[in-house]
């Protein structure tokens, strides 16, 4: 496994962001789904080496992040892009990319360029890369976070909410960036949308107020809703979750009455349900 | 190697931020609308050359150099390059040297020409720095850039670098008119002659050790900022060398 966590605990003051979390990824993409404030950012700072944990015990890429040597070589490895990715005022895409490339010592000055160019035109901003990146547009901002976590092709990948305000042609185009990376690394991401989630991840683990609620495959965690969502033509009472769909009949998440018409399930569907069942056992498979 | 390339990128930042291009508009400004009522010969020169890197440079060097230090943060950039393999250590170490090497340069080169125009020119000897005086001026400009960086690391806040402006000037203002010893303790300018008096020989030299001390101490107070083992190993030292040089210049 790339990465493997076990029993990570980290508060903040009297906030406990993780509580006892357990997370294995190995190549492909795993994604991180859950609600504001449920650990996902604390979890991903941690497998970044931005964070240590107070208790618990983190590996990454077979080494051990604590001590300064190993975290060193981590980072070697390391690609990484915070939720609330900055960029230095006044810097080109290129420049910044490039200054980048320069702190992850890459120092033949040829071959760091080659490879700036390289994922400047992976992520399409070959056309942006003379500009500004104050002027450069919320979705190529991220675009440029993006392309400055993939220098140097690393092993693992942390990408904190990437698809965050980004439009829906963008999002499909980071869909397909992500998804790409994924098939030579293993990338470990967060995401509040279920869909990307559904379209990118080989495994995903749903947290909650700090805590792991599930873990397995996206297909597992959306076979758990199945016979717990109906159609009707109209909000049932029993419902956790009810809303009316586009075509005027409402999709009910619950328990269903008896001869209720049962529709297949959606990754959000089977979401909504562990949310709204925080009592529920936590589910390893 | 890949520290030297980190130290050409930080003095290629310095050197484009806009900040510092204020420094020869005012220069330009100013000796424009100096009257020169002697004609612009070369003490006009010599003296337009120190104010500029003596008074205006330093000035304007700490605000830029601030800036630039500070621009990860301000571009909530820090996290990203956190992760580097590139330590914060070794990234302030290049901060710290990419923005003080050109710097000093700049200075020797004024201090150089100073020297060649008062050697080719009749500037009278009283109106002339001697050698230690201009050795100063490379530490001066190169200080007033470590200061800024030292601001930014630990006054990592908006109005962090002006609160160091004014501590420092109005520092420099007290120590002068308390100490009566005639040097020139404020943070921007070498010691000339002041109110008739002249510093006795060597002091000037002594001087240069002095500033060199307090390069050193904002370098390595920037540097290991986060490390306070090291800070204290490192740093108490060279503070308590530069206190004691201090104290020699006291009367």
């Amino acid at each position: 496994m790339t990465v493997r966590v076990r029993s990570a605990t980290k508060s903040f003051g009297r906030t406990t962001a993780l509580d006892g979390v357990d997370l294995d990824a190995g190549q492909g993409v795993t994604g991180l789904l859950g609600p504001n404030g449920a650990g996902k950012t604390t979890l991903l700072r941690i497998i970044a080496t931005v964070l240590a944990p107070d208790r618990g015990a983190v590996s990454l890429l077979g080494r051990d992040p604590a001590r300064p040597d190993d975290r060193t070589r981590i980072r070697e490895r390391l690609g990484y892009l915070p939720q609330d990715a900055g960029f230095h005022r006044g810097f080109t895409v290129f420049e910044f990319i490039d200054y980048v490339a320069i702190l992850k010592q890459m120092t033949d000055r040829r071959a760091r360029h080659d490879e700036v160019r390289r994922v400047i035109t992976l992520t399409g901003l070959a056309s942006v890369s003379a500009k500004r990146i104050r002027a450069l547009s919320g979705g190529m901002r991220r675009r440029v976070g993006l392309a400055q976590a993939l220098l140097g092709d690393p092993d693992l990948l942390v990408l904190d909410e990437p698809t965050v305000g980004l439009d829906p042609e963008q999002r499909l185009r980071f869909r397909e960036m992500i998804s790409r990376a994924g098939e030579g690394c293993t990338v470990v991401l967060s995401s509040h949308q279920t869909e990307d989630i559904a379209a990118l991840c080989t495994r995903v683990a749903v947290f909650h107020q700090g805590r792991v609620r599930f873990t397995g495959t996206p297909n597992e965690l959306t076979a758990r809703a199945a016979g717990r969502v109906w159609a009707d033509a109209q909000r049932s009472a029993a419902a956790l979750a009810a809303w009316r769909t586009g075509d005027g009949v409402y999709r009910n998440v619950g328990d269903p009455p008896p001869g209720a018409e049962l529709v297949p399930p959606t990754l959000e569907d089977a979401y909504l349900l562990l949310m709204g069942e925080p009592d529920l056992e936590v589910t390893h498979s | 190697m890949s520290t030297a390339v980190l130290i050409g990128r930080e003095t290629r930042r310095l050197l484009r931020h806009p900040v510092l291009w204020l420094v020869p508009v005012v220069v330009a400004v100013t000796t424009a609308a100096d009257s020169a009522s002697n004609g612009r010969d070369a003490g006009y020169w010599y003296v337009t050359i120190f104010i500029a890197v003596a008074f205006f440079g330093p000035i304007i060097v700490l605000f830029a150099a601030n800036l630039v230090a500070s621009g990860a943060r301000r571009g909530r950039a820090e996290e990203m390059l956190h992760v580097t393999p590139t330590s914060d250590t070794r990234r302030t170490w290049a901060m710290s040297l990419g923005i003080a090497l050109p710097l000093a340069g700049v200075g020797a080169v004024a201090a150089a020409a100073m020297a060649v125009i008062g050697g080719l020119n009749d500037i009278p000897a009283k109106d002339q720095m001697n050698a230690g005086e201009l050795v100063q001026l490379p530490l001066v400009i190169a200080g007033a850039g470590l200061l800024g960086v030292l601001a930014a690391r630990w006054l990592p806040f908006a109005g962090g670098v002006l609160i160091t402006f004014l501590v420092a000037t109005l520092g420099g203002l007290v120590a002068f008119n308390r100490i009566d010893g005639g040097t020139w303790w404020m943070w921007w300018t070498t010691g000339m002659t002041f109110e008739g008096w002249t510093p006795p020989p060597g002091r000037p030299w002594l001087h240069v050790a002095y500033l060199t001390g307090l390069c050193a101490c904002a370098a390595i107070a920037a540097v290991y900022r986060s490390q306070g083992r090291k800070l204290v190993l490192i740093g108490g030292p060279v503070l308590a060398a530069t206190l004691v040089l201090g104290g020699f210049q006291l009367p």
